[in-house]
């Protein structure tokens, strides 16, 4: 039964991705509460506009006094990682039954958790099932996010500076370990070194741009060296 | 300020999920047995390390208040601690928090001593 599958994706949301996702939005909250952001702004921008970087990016550049187009620029640079990571996505689950419009709908739940996860568990899962176990799994991580964001809107007093930042930084330990998992070949693990090595060189020069590129570079450099290699 | 919130967050909705529907249009016709899948594999992997990389070395926000060297060592524990412990991925992450934080207030104290 699908509902099965989306049952099993909410209950594998409902652990480590929940609390390391929830942890990273709730420092959100706070930051948006001393940004003078009200409660319902708050709650609008992790319902609408769900990719933490992008969030930040919006915020900080309404701080510093940057006209909407460039917060618009700003945003969608910043989450351009989520083309490629869509594309990756969508076609494991593809099946006629599904309703093409629905792509469009859960494409909102797709960002870097949901990602690291799917990736990990979706060959595990029968084609038939992947949808609605992705579903199960990224929508509850997104409904997670918007409560976690309001949580540190509201609770923001009670922690102290240094317990805040240490849990801020719980999400991108928690996203490297997940994709060191998921190093299941040479050509991936070459994507790996390639991209930590390319990384702080690019970012020095070209910016947020330098993450775009060297994630392109390293991925492609990869895939043309093991394009006709037996690696697994 | 407060109506330039609205329109940031409207704009900034725009602009998220203007990238994620382009991803469903182009992978309409993208099979998981094809080459160019397997490119857009390597790159989504890439452009993920890279991202992390970029907190760990240029962070934003909150994390800019803490060191480098306090960044880096955590990642060397967490990595120790994760192959010590048979990739218990939890258990990792607990200690690494734990340690992160207690490095950082050290080594933030050793900054201003």
């Amino acid at each position: 039964m699908f509902s099965n599958f989306f049952i099993k994706g909410f209950r594998d949301a409902c652990g480590i991705p929940l609390i390391g996702l929830g942890l990273s939005m709730f420092t959100f909250g706070v930051y948006l509460k001393s940004s003078e952001f009200n409660l319902i702004q708050s709650f609008l921008s992790t319902f609408f506009a769900f990719a933490l970087p992008g969030q930040f990016i919006m915020v900080e550049s309404l701080i510093s006094g940057a006209n909407l187009l460039n917060i618009f620029f700003a945003v969608l640079f910043t989450n351009a990682r989520l083309l490629p990571m869509t594309m990756n996505i969508i076609p494991t689950f593809k099946d006629k039954k599904i309703n093409k419009i629905s792509y469009y709908i859960i494409c909102h739940f797709i960002a870097v958790t949901a990602w690291v996860n799917y990736l990990a568990i979706y060959k595990k899962v029968s084609i038939n099932n992947r949808y609605y176990y992705f579903v199960g799994l990224s929508a509850t991580l997104w409904i997670g996010s918007v409560l976690f964001t309001i949580l540190g809107f509201l609770l923001s007093s009670l922690f102290s500076h240094e317990i805040l930042i240490g849990l801020v930084f719980f999400n991108p330990m928690y996203f490297l370990l997940m994709t060191i998992r998921n190093l299941i070949n040479l050509k991936l693990k070459m994507v790996f070194f390639l991209s930590i090595l390319l990384t702080p060189l690019l970012y020095m020069i070209l910016n947020d741009w330098g993450i775009i590129i060297s994630g392109l570079v390293s991925g492609s450099i990869s895939y043309f060296i093991f394009r006709k290699k037996k690696y697994e | 300020m407060n109506e330039n919130i609205y329109i940031a967050i409207l704009l900034s909705s725009i602009a998220t999920y203007l990238c994620r529907v382009t991803g469903v249009i182009f992978s309409k016709k993208l099979s998981v047995d094809s080459n160019f899948f397997n490119w857009i594999e390597c790159i989504s992997m890439g452009i993920i390390i890279s991202v992390i990389s970029k907190i760990i070395f240029f962070p934003e926000g909150i994390l800019l208040e803490s060191t480098i060297n306090s960044r880096v060592t955590t990642i060397l524990v967490l990595l120790i601690i994760f192959f010590i412990s048979k990739k218990n991925i939890l258990f990792s992450l607990i200690l690494s928090t734990i340690f992160f934080i207690l490095v950082n207030k050290l080594d933030t104290n050793l900054l201003y001593f």
